[in-house]
């Protein structure tokens, strides 16, 4: 775990709740270490995270966003997986396209078996946002202090 | 109405750079700013985002006193809320080079906020503190009409000051007592205006009527016969026509609806006040689920009956309208409300 | 030059006024100027004199069946179809309705027009500034084709314009002049079809760094007054409650409390940098592979934000990621709806 400057990056992670929120579990019963950064919301299906989830998970002052999934073929829906795959590979163009940092969102295909798996995506994302700094270029409230122009007591 | 000035000065040419820089001394300017094909009113930090040479600009005098997002409360921990009212300091501000017809429209944003019962300090504030500095418009644009609306290409209604391009600089004529405390301000900066600028100023005022290049009905006729039309079939007409975007509302010039909602985030938050449309489809829906104005048409209906008919019958007469034209320069399906108005007189003579 | 009679086009909704197959024809008339125009519902043949087609007829009339939709032009009962005058850049709107089960084919009478470009009124400002145009000319001249570019016809004479400096962006990329689905088509239909490329300033976007496209886009962001024109001009656009707007979260007279009290709201009503991120990011993103580049959004603007750069954006990755084109074809399923085994997957760990 590295942090840059005593910034901790908070990470939202979306886990499908048959492999990759499983395979998280087993990260943790095997005690596989990995950085405490994340906060984890489980869905049915990677399928359930549409783009507007990412968004407003920065708006709400997430610095990362992580999604993970069922392996292509293995998807307990069948097909949700490879809807995430298509939405997401169109979306991770456009999100890049207004300038939020490519290494600020990432997708993964992490199995019910596969804790190790899991642990390095974590750990390997939160490396690459601790350079990087807080997310501020989409944050709600970001004009607060400009829409402010003075502090009257009630 | 065009009021006689309480001075008349000049500003020559080579001291406007000064001129400028020296009201950035003395508040918070807000002047014309050319973003890419538009202008735009905005809070200016050097003299230089001033544009030169400039069109209609698309906001008006509307963003600078009550401002489309406007937080009037905030708080902290919502666990244990303190609120922490959020009045808009009172520093000086000045608005450089806005056009006659909009300072002209704050009249009637006036009528409802500088209410005797329920004054909006909010407004008011910001009201007070803002010292208006018009610029006369020698060449209306493609769209205006304030002559027929009882307005005037160098209307003085509201204005502290107005400036008239001239050869070789400004004229510079104050007109109210802050007028005249920012012109002691700047003093050393104006020379005595010469007998020929003051002709030449009278011929670019004369001239300037000549050139609207629009008319419109009369609008107390206009007002007399909308008395009768509220189920006239013209409203569907323009209705069907219209996309409900409101563009037509957020930039006019006297137009003030709101709305307030609170937002939260991460344990604190604000109340925040932010410019709402009639044009939104549901903008009067009642939590029964009912719905008064439900089509576009009652909805286009609204908004000329409110600015010809409702706001003069509640306000001592004062047509809400200023004859800008943004509403039908600016309406993707342009709808004209010239059109709308010619077509009530058709339809108030056929009744 | 266009192939279209004007008078040919106003005979033929004549015809079908008359023989009483439409319920509604919607078309164009002449605006607030020589530049402008606005939509025209006809009704009855003795309506047709002000039909016009002219390089003023810039609005895309597609959002038309849209806003019928939900706001009746007729009685419900008339189950008869719509008329509608298409140019070679709407049928795509149309396709696209079709393919999302708004409406069905039937449910539309299309007369093909062939169009060889319409103009852009901000252009035209400044061309009326830097050309001296008189106002006398602005207010009662009319627009007409002439070889490829335009002229203003005045009683005193023609002014000619030019082509680069009038036309709507997209007219100087025209994929063609006349629709590819019609009942009728007036005038000769335009065979040469060129495909879209991507504009160049989507390109060079593209090659800036995050800090550069963020300074961009912010300052779009920050001029953006949450007008919703963008999303109410368009031919994509016609979800009932829309997901970025908190004031269109339907209310029914049966609706309860917590129904009313849990609606999540996306964003905010502010029009904040961010919200207003928000809001036009994932208005583009909802437009993949349904974006058909009308660019009606840009022009409907009052803030003339770049918006074509979005919508560009998405249409050039539906075409390099999954060679889609959308507003191709009746029979191609909607993207986001299918999935293929070979879709790209580079970028999942």
């Amino acid at each position: 775990m590295t942090q840059t400057e005593g910034h901790a990056p908070k990470v939202i992670a979306f886990l499908c709740n048959w492999c990759s929120y499983a395979g998280a579990d087993l990260a943790g019963t095997s005690r596989i270490q990995y950085p405490p950064n994340i906060r984890i919301i489980r869905v049915m299906c990677s399928a359930r995270v549409s783009p507007q989830f990412v968004l407003k998970a920065f708006l709400e002052g997430a610095d990362g966003v992580l999604l993970s999934g069922c392996h292509i073929g293995d998807c307990h829906y069948l097909k949700g997986n490879l809807s995430a795959r298509r939405k997401f590979a169109s979306f991770v163009n456009l999100l890049q396209y207004v300038g939020i940092e490519p290494q600020r969102f990432q997708m993964s295909w992490v199995s019910a078996s596969e804790g190790g798996k899991f642990a390095d995506v974590v750990t390997k994302f939160v490396n690459e946002l601790s350079g990087l700094g807080p997310q501020k270029k989409l944050v709600v409230g970001d004009r607060l202090d400009e829409i402010i122009s003075s502090e009257v007591p009630s | 109405m065009v009021m006689k000035a309480l001075s008349q000065k000049f500003l020559p040419k080579a001291r406007l750079q000064e001129f400028k820089k020296r009201l950035l001394d003395l508040g918070e300017v807000f002047a014309p700013v050319q973003e890419g094909d538009v202008t735009a009113l905005r809070r200016i930090g050097s003299p230089n985002e001033i544009a030169d040479d400039f069109d209609q600009t698309q906001n008006n005098l509307r963003a600078i006193i009550e401002p489309q997002n406007e937080i009037i409360l905030t708080f902290k921990d919502t666990l244990k809320p303190s609120l922490t009212e959020q009045l808009p300091a009172e520093n000086k501000r000045i608005v450089l080079w806005c056009r006659p017809c909009d300072a002209r429209a704050l009249s009637s944003l006036d009528d409802n906020f500088d209410d005797a019962l329920l004054p909006d300090p909010y407004y008011l504030r910001r009201r007070k503190s803002t010292t208006i500095i018009g610029l006369g418009c020698e060449k209306p644009f493609p769209f205006c009409f304030c002559g027929s609306v009882g307005g005037n290409p160098f209307s003085t209604d509201n204005l502290d000051v107005i400036m008239t391009r001239v050869r070789d600089g400004y004229v510079f004529e104050s007109l109210t007592k802050k007028g005249k405390d920012l012109e002691a301000q700047l003093t050393s900066l104006f020379s005595e205006i010469a007998a020929e600028q003051k002709n030449l100023l009278l011929e670019i005022q004369g001239k300037s009527r000549t050139l609207l290049p629009r008319s419109a009905p009369n609008p107390e006729m206009v007002h007399a016969n909308l008395g009768r039309l509220f189920d006239s079939p013209l409203w569907k007409k323009w209705g069907d026509k219209c996309i409900g975007c409101g563009i037509c509302t957020l930039l006019c010039p006297t137009c003030w609806c709101f709305d307030i909602t609170d937002v939260e985030t991460r344990g604190k938050g604000f109340r925040i006040r932010t410019w709402d449309s009639c044009q939104f489809p549901l903008f009067t829906l009642h939590t029964s689920g009912h719905n008064p104005r439900p089509t576009k048409a009652s909805r286009v209906r609204q908004r000329v009956m409110h600015k010809y008919r409702y706001h003069p019958v509640n306000y001592s007469g004062r047509i809400a309208c200023v004859g800008c034209g943004r509403c039908t320069e600016l309406c993707p399906e342009d709808i004209d409300l010239i059109e709308i108005l010619n077509d009530i007189m058709k339809a108030g003579e056929q009744q | 030059m266009t192939t279209t009679d004007p008078n040919e086009l106003r005979n033929a909704i004549r015809g079908l006024l008359e023989s009483k197959k439409i319920r509604t024809f919607i078309g164009w008339e002449q605006g607030s100027n020589a530049f402008r125009s606005r939509p025209l519902f006809l009704r009855s043949p003795d309506e047709v004199g002000n039909e016009i087609f002219s390089p003023a007829c810039t609005p895309c009339l597609v959002r038309m069946i849209i806003e019928d939709l939900r706001y009746p032009l007729d009685k419900p009962d008339d189950k008869r179809p719509l008329g509608i005058a298409l140019r070679g850049c709407d049928d795509k709107g149309v396709i696209e309705l079709i393919k999302d089960r708004r409406i069905k084919r039937e449910e539309v009478m299309i007369v093909g027009v062939d169009c060889p470009g319409t103009v852009d009124w901000t252009k035209a400002k400044k061309l009326i500034k830097d050309r001296k145009i008189s106002t006398d000319d602005i207010v009662n001249g009319r627009l007409i084709w002439k070889d490829r570019g335009i002229a203003i016809a005045t009683p005193s004479g023609e002014i000619s314009l030019e082509r680069e400096k009038i036309l709507m962006s997209k007219c100087l990329d025209c994929e063609g002049h006349t629709p590819r689905i019609y009942d009728v088509l007036i005038g000769k239909e335009d065979t040469k079809r060129i495909p879209a490329e991507p504009p160049k300033e989507v390109r060079e976007l593209e090659a800036r760094s995050p800090d550069e496209k963020y300074e961009f886009w912010d300052d779009v962001f920050s001029r953006c007054i949450r007008c919703y024109a963008c999303r109410n001009i368009c031919t994509y656009c016609h979800c009932e409650e829309c997901a970025v707007d908190p004031t269109t979260l339907a209310i029914a007279a049966d609706s309860i409390a917590a129904d009313k009290a849990n609606r999540p709201e996306w964003v905010g009503r502010d029009s904040t940098d961010s919200s207003n991120g928000f809001y036009l990011i994932t208005r583009a993103y909802h437009g993949t592979g349904r974006c058909i580049s009308c660019e009606e959004c840009d022009r409907a603007c009052p803030m003339r934000l770049p918006l074509r750069l979005l919508n560009r954006k998405v249409r050039k990755d539906a075409k390099e990621l999954f060679d889609y084109d959308a507003g191709k074809s009746v029979e191609d399923k909607p993207l986001l709806s299918e999935t293929c085994d070979n879709d790209p997957g580079g970028f999942i760990w």
